[in-house]
């Protein structure tokens, strides 16, 4: 990693006694320039963090340092205007008193009326809003309104811009297309970001590195790639996407379980928990294949690619294809894994392992 | 929600309609006609007075003095409900609530009384306070009545705003007194206009407080002129001076809030707010609530209560049950009309809601708006020259609180109606039964709670009312609030307590009602 520009440590919060903590024990770092997500389902404690580290809400206990400087811990709460930090709330709170300009212009009013102006206006026109200065907030469109808070949070030009479930208010089309273009303006402007959302491909597609929270803690962290591909634990696998999870028993990097033999990601001994991610299985034609056959229970073409359904030893393994797939419903296929299969830490409830 | 574009009014529904605007708009009427009787010279001799623009200076001081220091007691008092974690938040919360209950003359009776050799401090303390009148008299009384309807706005939209902008400006590099200054502040505005509309409307009819209190506005201008009665031209003209005044308010608010529409933009759910911990601000924040009831509840029923012990042994149990007993017989009647008077606009604003409709809905808030002895003075010229059966009745009374306080009506009315939604109408037609039919078996009973709580509100506003009843009630008609204003007004401070005291019952029931009624809407 590059310089460390935020380093959160041992972070525990409970807003209301009786219930359970909402996080636990959760640490994290950004680096300089780095995008980094948290990403987990609602209520994991994920926003919370965020807003721990905007010096919004005070944690129970744990640090936050920015620059090694303490920012949030033991005695010490730096205000929120004091710290530096950015945020772009999920529905986006602009002022709806003020126009466009002057929204962008609100955080600048320490700088000279006309520095501060030159900068507001340099700022919308990066995000591509350089017409609509004069409007309401309420005039604009939603994708309007997302980039007007980005603009506002990045004309001070924070060191860190903290973005809370920013894309989830706009629709399909125009999420891809900010997404895209955000990751594009916070490289460009070389601020750090921390993004917060419920959204696995959001979060792969926007971060140079992910953290995976579950029930308060954090789970895995890690590139995108890395937790994809070498998912620590059942829950990680299938949040961040489709796949199957088997109980196989393990004998050094080899294993045996109902699809035949396996290949292992490591060195194992006795039962084991192991995931196949569905692109990672091909069909066979079971006459040529070692492996145990199974019937295709079902088929979902999508176009460019599509999902099969198959009944193997009495549990279903689904398998990711290209479109032109000739398989159909009722074929009987055998299975061979593409990859090694990754072994999983036990978790705490088991899973859904076959 | 029905989405079908709104269709036109039956005819006769609508001729109702219309027919109850022009009730509501009879009495203004009425006034002009009889302001423009007079011609050229004389015109301008009564339009180009001294006095008038001395009168307009007084009420305009007045307004714009009471709106200020209703301000400095509402903010802070919405602040510390809305906004702080306080012991006793709902307590204070209901607390800053009632005055409501305290009808404007009443409070000047509180202070009246309160001061010289008799008053209750220098009777119990030996503390001879100065009796306050005039001005200052007016000022304090009023502003200590009306903050509330400030109060109540800025509380509601202090709750309704999003904490998140709040959270934004601290990102943005705000202190928190920049982020009141910039952020908060700028968006209670509407809220302040709403109810700073209310307070001045309040200030430019009043007349009880303005009339004990012998401070010279025009309304007691014109109450003064009345009753000389010699000049009855000029009298009209300081009426249609005081609706002028009223109009231009009106005006001057709908364009302010036309170019304040605020909206929320997004749609995210806002997050709960996290209240400010009052810590070392705590003894600050009580001091101010105490001094706030002190002077709004406590000194003003306290001072009341004195006076009906002094006179307790006195009290003319037959003079009190007959007013009671007039008071009553004027404002049941009243509230059964004004029901009867809102259904058909409610219907017609709810069902049918055309630009038509909505006009004549609207009369019914003008009705509302319009200054009460302005409406009275109108129906006195309108009996005399058209109607002189109907001169000193009864039956002009009831017209009178009817009309005014038809807007009371209305709400409730209105609210009922869109809970019974058409399908139900309609289901009910579609099962045989025919349109008059239809509306009494399946809308008319879910109309009844918003009818009774109607015609509650009308019964108790009349109950309490001083100017119309003054102005317009029979000669032998003795109502509490005709008795307790003429008691006041000769200095009988211990007479007029039980009359006051029975006032206070029905105003107190009317708060209840109103709060209750709050809870069920929202």
């Amino acid at each position: 990693m590059t310089n460390l520009l935020l380093q959160a440590k041992g972070l525990w919060k409970r807003f209301t006694r009786r219930d359970a903590p909402v996080l636990r024990d959760v640490s994290f770092d950004v680096g300089e320039g780095e995008i980094f997500a948290l990403v987990g389902p609602s209520g994991c404690g994920k926003t919370t963090a965020l807003r721990i580290t905007a010096g919004f809400e005070p944690p129970d206990a744990g640090t936050v340092a920015l620059r090694g400087h303490t920012i949030t811990g033991g005695r010490v709460h730096t205000p929120a205007e004091n710290r530096g930090i950015g945020f772009v709330f999920q529905d986006y709170a602009l002022f709806p008193h003020l126009t466009v300009l002057e929204n962008v212009l609100f955080g600048l009013h320490q700088r000279p009326h006309g520095e501060a102006r030159h900068r507001a206006e340099e700022v919308l026109a990066m995000v591509g809003l350089a017409g609509v200065h004069d409007r309401l907030p309420s005039q604009l469109s939603g994708g309007q309104q997302q980039r007007v808070a980005l603009a506002r949070s990045l004309a001070p030009a924070p060191q860190l811009i903290l973005l809370d479930e920013p894309f989830s208010n706009l629709d399909a089309a125009l999420r891809l297309a900010t997404r895209h273009e955000v990751r594009h303006l916070l490289k460009e402007a070389r601020t750090s970001a921390i993004l917060v959302t419920h959204d696995q491909e959001e979060a792969m597609t926007m971060a140079d590195r992910i953290a995976v929270m579950r029930d308060g803690c954090i789970e895995q962290t890690g590139p995108p790639e890395e937790i994809y591909h070498h998912p620590r634990t059942p829950f990680v696998a299938q949040f961040l996407g489709a796949t199957n999870l088997f109980n196989a028993a393990a004998e050094g990097k080899r294993a045996q379980c109902m699809l035949g033999h396996l290949c292992l990601n490591r060195q194992a001994e006795g039962r084991v928990l192991v995931s196949l991610r569905p692109e990672q299985i091909v069909m066979e034609s079971p006459c040529c294949a070692d492996g145990p056959a199974g019937e295709i229970m079902a088929r979902e073409f999508k176009g460019h690619d599509q999902t099969y359904r198959v009944h193997v030893g009495g549990s279903e393994v689904i398998i990711q294809t290209h479109g032109s797939c000739p398989w159909r419903v009722g074929d009987r296929v055998a299975l061979k894994p593409l990859e090694p299969a990754v072994i999983l830490e036990h978790p705490h409830d088991g899973g859904h392992a076959n | 929600m029905n989405q079908r574009k709104p269709n036109a009014a039956p005819w006769p529904l609508f001729a109702a309609g219309g027919g109850i605007a022009f009730l509501v708009l009879l009495p203004i009427g009425y006034l002009l006609l009889r302001a423009f009787e007079a011609e050229g010279p004389e015109l301008a001799a009564i339009v180009f007075r001294w006095r008038n623009a001395a009168l307009l200076g007084n009420t305009l001081l007045l307004a714009v003095t009471v709106l200020a220091a209703a301000t400095a007691i509402a903010l802070p008092m919405a602040w510390i409900t809305a906004r702080t974690r306080i012991k006793g938040r709902r307590l204070i919360t209901l607390l800053g609530l009632m005055p409501l209950a305290i009808p404007p003359y009443l409070m000047a009776y509180g202070y009246l009384a309160m001061g010289g050799s008799q008053g209750p401090p220098a009777q119990l303390l030996g503390l001879e306070l100065p009796r306050v009148s005039g001005f200052w008299g007016s000022l304090m009384a009023l502003s200590i009545c009306f903050f509330p309807y400030l109060y109540l706005n800025l509380r509601s939209a202090m709750l309704g705003l999003d904490p998140a902008l709040e959270e934004a400006a601290r990102s943005l590099g705000c202190r928190p007194w920049q982020v009141a200054w910039r952020v908060v502040l700028p968006q209670l505005r509407p809220a302040y206009a709403a109810g700073a509309l209310l307070v001045l409307l309040h200030v430019m009819s009043d007349f009880g407080v303005v009339s004990l209190m012998r401070y010279e506005t025009f309304s007691y201008a014109l109450y003064l002129q009345y009753m000389a009665a010699y000049d009855r031209t000029y009298a009209a003209w300081l009426g249609l001076f005081l609706l002028g005044l009223t109009a231009v308010i009106l005006v001057l608010e709908a364009r302010f809030l036309k170019r304040l529409l605020l909206h929320r933009v997004g749609s995210g759910a806002a997050r709960s707010r996290r209240l400010q911990e009052a810590g070392r601000s705590a003894p600050l924040v009580y001091g101010f609530v105490g001094l706030v009831v002190f002077f709004s509840v406590a000194a003003p029923v306290g001072s009341i209560l004195f006076w009906f012990f002094q006179g307790a042994g006195s009290i003319d149990v037959g003079g009190l049950g007959r007013s009671l007993w007039h008071s009553v017989s004027v404002s049941a009647p009243a509230a059964v009309t004004a029901v009867v008077l809102a259904a058909p606009l409610a219907y017609l604003g709810v069902r049918h809601p055309t630009r038509s409709s909505r006009i004549l809905e609207r009369t019914a808030y003008l009705g509302y708006a319009t200054p009460a002895l302005a409406v009275a003075l109108g129906l006195v010229f309108f009996a005399l020259s058209a109607a002189p059966f109907l001169y000193q009745t009864r039956a002009l009374l009831v017209y009178a609180l009817a009309i005014h306080f038809l807007a009371e009506a209305l709400g409730p009315v209105r609210s009922a109606l869109y809970q019974a939604t058409p399908q139900l109408e309609e289901s009910a037609r579609s099962l045989g039964l025919g349109p008059i039919r239809a509306f009494m078996r399946a809308t008319l009973p879910l109309l009844q709670k918003g009818l009774i709580a109607g015609m509650a509100f009308v019964f108790l506003s009349s109950m309490k009312e001083l100017p119309l009843t003054f102005i317009l009630s029979p000669l032998d008609y003795q109502t509490l609030a005709v008795n307790v204003w003429g008691r006041i007004d000769e200095a009988m401070f211990a007479q007029a307590a039980p009359y006051a005291l029975a006032i206070l019952v029905f105003s107190s029931l009317f708060v209840g009602l109103l709060q209750t009624q709050e809870r069920l809407t929202r």
